[in-house]
């Protein structure tokens, strides 16, 4: 042992009095400082983010350096020459290899420690607590060291193993190989997912990694299974390095450590394959879907059928399993004399009774369709209830396009259960994936869940550590069910999803609009709450009918392909965010746009062609002044300055949303916007209040959900000008 | 008594390239010379002596250790290659403490002393506190010997230890070596004939792989008997002579006083004197040519 | 005309190897394509081409970089300024060879030249079918940017792995970030800003070249910067 001490004092000493290896792991983390420093509004500000990519691009150049390390370190003095004499020293070859690597990795874990004071100072600036930023770095800390472990490992093997100079040039291709070739050329083009392992750092250009919320989380049984594989190759080739070195060097031990190399290859094949049969099972699930997936063309619902009620009681198990029991109300009408009542319900669950009125009746189950036998049961009810109970483990991993991510997922920590994956019975025969064959490749996403007909939902939740959150709103904790979290949901929907993460719940005070965010967001979070709250003080200041409530904005990074719309549900509004979408002007005015008029549309102009009575319209321009008026009346901004403050379009340049109002090219805000001008010049304000009003109260929601059948007020300039003058003469 | 037991020792490169080929050899103790030209196969021989090449065929065994088990050959030798590096950027007391450990000198007192008492023997009292990188070729070489000779290894194998080093550092070495070889093995290779006959009490001469002699120097001294002329020669003259062995020629007031290696004497006024080890050797491994 | 040749006879080696193995590769990369979906030119004209150019560099060096033959050389009475030009020309016939060679290999696979193609002075960029002179000279001064990077900076540290890093990480900077480090002196065309101007981007990246190459002339005529205290690598 004191030899290997000395051995590795010896290693350490040569890095350490290296200027140019020191500078490195500080160059790194002031790198990783400059590209925190950016983060500001009007991008994202989800630190987060920036600091996976900085995983992605800047932690994989330093691979290089642990490349370079590894072979350097090996052919200074074990495979020179003239350092040979030194075999001559009763030390083992073992000893100095693994002295040399241990140094190395001592090294390399200085970046770590550069990357983690860093995005530690940063996200305490960004108000993420101690146990939010211990969670990350834990992950992202380990991620860096096993990395650093396998790429200094493959460097010494390359140099122990070909003694000449091209070592170097075979390391740098491997390193070049080993990271973004391997990524965007074999992994994701070919979705060859289960090849990440082999990747030098997994930070993939595009990785599920990259949703805070869920993504190391829902993927951290693949990472763990993984770095054990990782380790276990670690140790074969430090074996098989040391049987080369013994060979080269007169040992004794020589046939003893080809022996222990045999063991440490079988080791780590027997290491992979906990990890390859995670895999196996992923494709051969997702060959399943394949299998049943249908053009966009045939996605016809077949029989469907509404159901009144839905009373699901959902369980999770210590085993991990979900177990529910859902009892459906159905008008007896729409199952009269039939003999089969079939429902939809995703393969990951396996029925274990069915019930017609308390009576249990026949069923069969096949892929994702479950078909009641209605021949046995006894005469309906007005309001049959049918009761399904089944069970599964809820893990549906799924790609598209090179992207992976999954459609739904739980466990005690984290639940993602769309309604789209039909996770609780839906009505008729339905097909869960659309197969675009377009390129030729699978490329399968989860079918919108349409048409549905509305019912009245209770959904009973238990056994999930965290706070679960649905698209229905929150009834209440019941008194037996708080230790386990249980909770209750209520509502008139078309469908429920339900939700439980990593999330907080971020407040300001005086306002009743909560948050629901990735930790990453929570200053953002804030700002965002702060301004919503403000304009609202200034409408509810002057609007005749109360504003529509927001209750819980959900803002998270969405799985599978992003989506920018948001969705509504009731009083609740899901904002779904990428790295240069966020919190910003944008959604504001969408938040600012559900309190007053009920829908989330932005600017959408109707206002094309006076002579179109069918459908013309400026109520988008009505809507607008009504934020025009915020930044008039409110803010004290002069005309301009307010045009410019309205931000609405997406600007790929700038990388924000922007595009201001442009009453340049709109003839008829342009013309608004001067009449409101001149009555404020005026002190005619409250006149313009009233003349919104009276708009306001005609109603101004627009419903563009049906394109076939957009709903919209019918305004004509002349109807605008009708009331103004009215009003304005008063 | 230590020895060294070599018995068939050959060393093959690929398919017929033989370094060495049957050498058979006792060594005891004291200083063993060993002579040779370039290519003769010596440092060869040096390498699997010093457990760093597997020997092709034969046995060796090291004060009774055989060379099949290296790592225990390791722990009673010291070796000094002919061309060797040593990390710059230690210092030279810490260059010596790092091998000192790695022969197993545990304690750290003990190990200071041994280390004052060689950089002592080797003159580099004053530079054992400056970088490595900071030494001439000489000083490497001493501390080379340094580091050798820490651990008072039963065996030394020393490549060219003198190369590199002036007259008076040569001598101070040689004593050093005479005093260190006194109950223990000191195997000496090199060019410098004079090394050998200061301090080597037997010699082994190799030549293309073969031993051609070992024994004393008397006997070696003895292929040479009969053989050396020394005669003096115009500078003209010297062309004559060119195909026999001219060991040695110095200027005189008439010309040149050459020494010859030949069976006959070169010319009639040449008279024969003793061989030395240095013509004894030559006429060993360059034959005697005739006139 | 022997010093040219002594050149080229120091690129044997086992180090030939690597390049060697990395040309075919994407020489059978085109061969086992789709006929009917020809593959996108762009990364053979430049995204895959620039490490075999790093390669290619260290090739040329490689005879006079490690081993402690570095001392012995700058002894001898040789212009080692007319070294590095007789290096950098060959180096510059050797792209175009290799280019020649894969767009040759390329076109009769595909029967097509098809990129996006940039025009100097107009700064247009559009996909079109070209030919091979102003595919090569699109790329050119991205070629000639990352060998003179290599070749100082295997000079400055006198270690050929000093310069394999510095080449291939810029590299690989140049394609992780997508452009938003290296902004207007991006190498690669995909990456260049919307708003910057391709001719003065593929001008710069020229004069940088020569200013890189100028800085290896001096540094390689300071011959006591060619002693070494110990051999290399």
């Amino acid at each position: 042992m004191y030899k290997w001490l000395a051995s590795f004092k010896l290693e350490i000493k040569m890095i350490f009095t290296n200027w140019f290896l020191l500078a490195l792991p500080i160059l790194f983390g002031i790198w990783f400082a400059l590209d925190l420093a950016k983060i500001a509004p009007p991008r994202s500000e989800d630190i987060y983010h920036f600091a996976y990519d900085f995983h992605k691009v800047k932690q994989t150049l330093s691979l290089g350096v642990a490349m370079f390390l590894g072979i350097l370190s090996v052919r200074r003095d074990l495979r020179k020459p003239t350092y040979d004499w030194l075999g001559s020293l009763p030390v083992s070859s073992a000893t100095s290899l693994i002295s040399k690597y241990a140094a190395g990795l001592v090294y390399l874990t200085l970046f770590v420690l550069a990357m983690s004071a860093v995005f530690a100072w940063f996200a305490h600036q960004r108000e993420m607590t101690a146990e939010e930023i211990w969670d990350y770095l834990a992950f992202y800390g380990l991620q860096y060291e096993w990395s650093y472990g396998v790429t200094l490992a493959l460097a010494m093997s390359l140099a122990v193993f070909i003694k000449n100079r091209i070592s170097y040039l075979i390391g740098f291709c491997a390193w070049m190989f080993g990271t973004f070739f391997m990524d965007i050329f074999i992994i994701s083009r070919n979705n060859l997912f289960f090849l990440k392992t082999f990747h030098l750092s997994q930070f993939l250009l595009n990785s599920f990694m990259e949703n805070e919320v869920w993504g190391i989380r829902l993927l951290a049984k693949e990472i763990w299974l993984s770095r054990i594989f990782v380790i276990a190759f670690i140790l074969m080739l430090i074996t098989i390095m040391i049987a080369v070195l013994k060979g080269v060097r007169p040992s004794r031990s020589y046939k003893r450590w080809i022996g222990f190399s045999m063991v440490a290859l079988i080791f780590a094949g027997a290491a992979f394959v906990p990890y390859g049969m995670l895999w196996q099972e992923r494709y051969h699930a997702f060959a399943e879907k394949v299998k049943d997936a249908v053009t966009i063309e045939d996605r016809e619902v077949v029989h469907n059928f509404p159901i009144r009620a839905y009373d699901i009681e959902m369980k999770l198990n210590p085993n991990g399993e979900v177990e529910v029991s859902a009892i459906l109300q159905i008008p007896e009408a729409e199952t009269r004399g039939l003999t089969q009542l079939p429902f939809t319900l995703n393969r990951m669950f396996r029925v274990k009774e069915a019930l017609a009125d308390g009576q249990t009746i026949g069923f069969s189950q096949k892929g994702d369709i479950v078909t009641l036998d209605l021949t046995s049961r006894k005469t309906p009810s007005e309001l049959q209830t049918i009761t399904l109970r089944y069970a599964g483990k809820v893990d549906d991993w799924h790609y598209r396009s090179g992207l992976e991510y999954f459609n739904a997922y739980a466990d005690q920590e984290n639940l993602y259960l769309p309604a789209e994956i039909a996770w609780y019975p839906l009505a008729g025969e339905r097909v869960l994936y659309i197969n675009d064959h377009g390129t030729g490749r699978y490329n399968l996403t989860v079918n919108p869940l349409d048409p549905v007909y509305p019912s009245d939902f209770t959904v009973k939740v238990k056994g999930f550590k965290r706070k679960v959150y649905s698209t229905l709103a929150e009834e209440k904790i019941s008194k037996e069910d708080q230790g386990q979290q249980g909770l209750v949901f209520v509502g008139e929907d078309q469908a429920v999803s339900l939700y439980s993460g990593d999330l907080v719940e971020v407040k300001v005070t005086d306002q009743s609009t909560t948050v629901i965010t990735a930790p990453s967001n929570r200053v953002e979070a804030e700002r965002y709450l702060a301004k919503l709250s403000a304009m609202k003080k200034y409408y509810a200041s002057w609007v005749e009918q109360p504003l529509h409530e927001i209750d819980r904005i959900f803002y998270s990074s969405p799985f599978g392909n992003s989506i920018y719309e948001g969705k509504l549900h009731g009083t609740q509004y899901f904002i779904y965010e990428s790295q240069f979408h966020n919190l910003d002007e944008s959604q504001i005015i969408k938040a600012i746009n559900r309190m007053l008029f009920q829908d989330l549309e932005t600017q959408v102009y109707f206002s094309d062609n006076p002579e179109d009575d069918e459908n013309f319209s400026i109520v988008s321009e009505i809507r607008l002044v009504f934020y025009y008026l915020y930044g008039r009346d409110a803010l004290h901004l002069t005309h301009q300055e307010t045009i410019s403050n309205m931000r609405l379009f997406w600007d790929a340049k700038e990388k924000r949303f922007s595009s201001p109002l442009l009453p340049n090219s709109n003839p008829y805000l342009a013309q608004i916007l001067e009449e409101i001008d001149q009555a404020i010049a005026a002190g005619k304000l409250e006149k313009v209040k009233e003349v919104l009003n009276h708009f306001r109260s005609e109603g101004l929601t627009l419903d563009l959900s049906n394109p076939q059948q957009m709903e919209y007020p019918r305004i004509t300039m002349a109807d605008w000008q009708r009331v103004w003058e009215k009003v304005m003469q008063q | 008594m230590q020895m060294i037991e070599i018995k068939g020792l050959s060393k093959r490169y690929g398919r017929h390239d033989w370094a060495l080929k049957e050498i058979s050899l006792t060594i005891e103790n004291g200083i063993f010379g060993l002579l040779g030209p370039n290519g003769a196969g010596k440092t060869t021989l040096m390498r699997i002596l010093a457990t760093l090449l597997k020997p092709t065929e034969g046995s060796v065994s090291m004060n009774g250790r055989p060379l099949s088990h290296p790592e225990e050959v390791r722990k009673v030798i010291g070796y000094l290659p002919q061309h060797f590096q040593i990390y710059p950027h230690l210092t030279g007391v810490e260059f010596l403490d790092y091998v000192a450990v790695m022969k197993g000198i545990r304690d750290a007192r003990r190990r200071k002393a041994e280390i004052e008492e060689r950089l002592e023997q080797v003159n580099l009292t004053a530079k054992a506190h400056k970088k490595v990188r900071t030494y001439s070729g000489g000083m490497r070489q001493r501390l080379g010997i340094a580091q050798a000779l820490l651990g008072n290894p039963e065996i030394l194998i020393v490549d060219e230890p003198t190369a590199g080093l002036d007259p008076e550092e040569r001598v101070r070495i040689r004593n050093l070596f005479s005093q260190f070889s006194r109950n223990r093995i000191l195997i000496l290779s090199t060019h410098i004939v004079s090394d050998i006959e200061s301090s080597c009490q037997k010699v082994g001469v190799l030549n293309k792989g073969i031993l051609k002699y070992s024994g004393d120097l008397q006997q070696l001294r003895s292929f040479a008997a009969g053989k050396v002329w020394e005669m003096e020669i115009g500078e003209d003259e010297l062309g004559h002579f060119a195909n026999l062995q001219i060991v040695s020629t110095r200027r005189s007031e008439n010309g040149l006083i050459c020494k010859v290696i030949s069976s006959e004497p070169p010319k009639l006024a040449a008279r024969e004197v003793s061989p030395t080890v240095e013509e004894g050797y030559l006429a060993l491994i360059g034959g005697v040519r005739h006139v | 005309m022997s010093k040219w040749w002594v050149e080229l006879k120091g690129l044997k080696g086992w180090m030939l190897i690597m390049p060697l193995l990395y040309y075919l590769l994407l020489l059978a990369s085109i061969l086992l394509a789709d006929s009917d979906r020809p593959r996108n030119l762009f990364y053979y004209n430049e995204m895959a081409f620039l490490p075999l150019l790093v390669m290619l560099v260290v090739l040329f060096f490689q005879r006079e970089f490690g081993g402690s033959s570095m001392e012995i050389y700058a002894t001898l009475p040789i212009s080692f300024g007319g070294m590095l030009v007789r290096k950098a020309v060959l180096l510059v016939c050797a792209t175009i060879l290799l280019h020649l060679g894969w767009t040759l290999f390329y076109w009769l696979k595909f029967h097509q030249l098809r990129a996006g193609v940039y025009h100097y002075f107009t700064d247009q960029a559009m996909r079109e079918e070209t030919r091979w002179l102003p595919l090569f000279l699109q790329a050119l001064p991205e070629y000639l940017i990352i060998m003179a990077t290599t070749m100082l900076t295997i000079i400055l540290f006198k270690r050929l792995y000093g310069g394999m890093l510095a080449g291939f990480l810029i590299w690989m900077i140049e394609v992780l970030s997508g452009g938003s480090l290296f902004a207007h002196l991006s190498l690669l065309t995909i990456n260049l800003p919307r708003e910057g101007s391709f001719t003065v981007n593929r001008f710069l990246l020229i004069l940088f070249s020569i200013l890189f190459f100028l800085i290896s002339l001096w540094l390689i005529n300071r011959r006591q910067r060619w002693i070494l205290h110990e051999e290399i690598e």
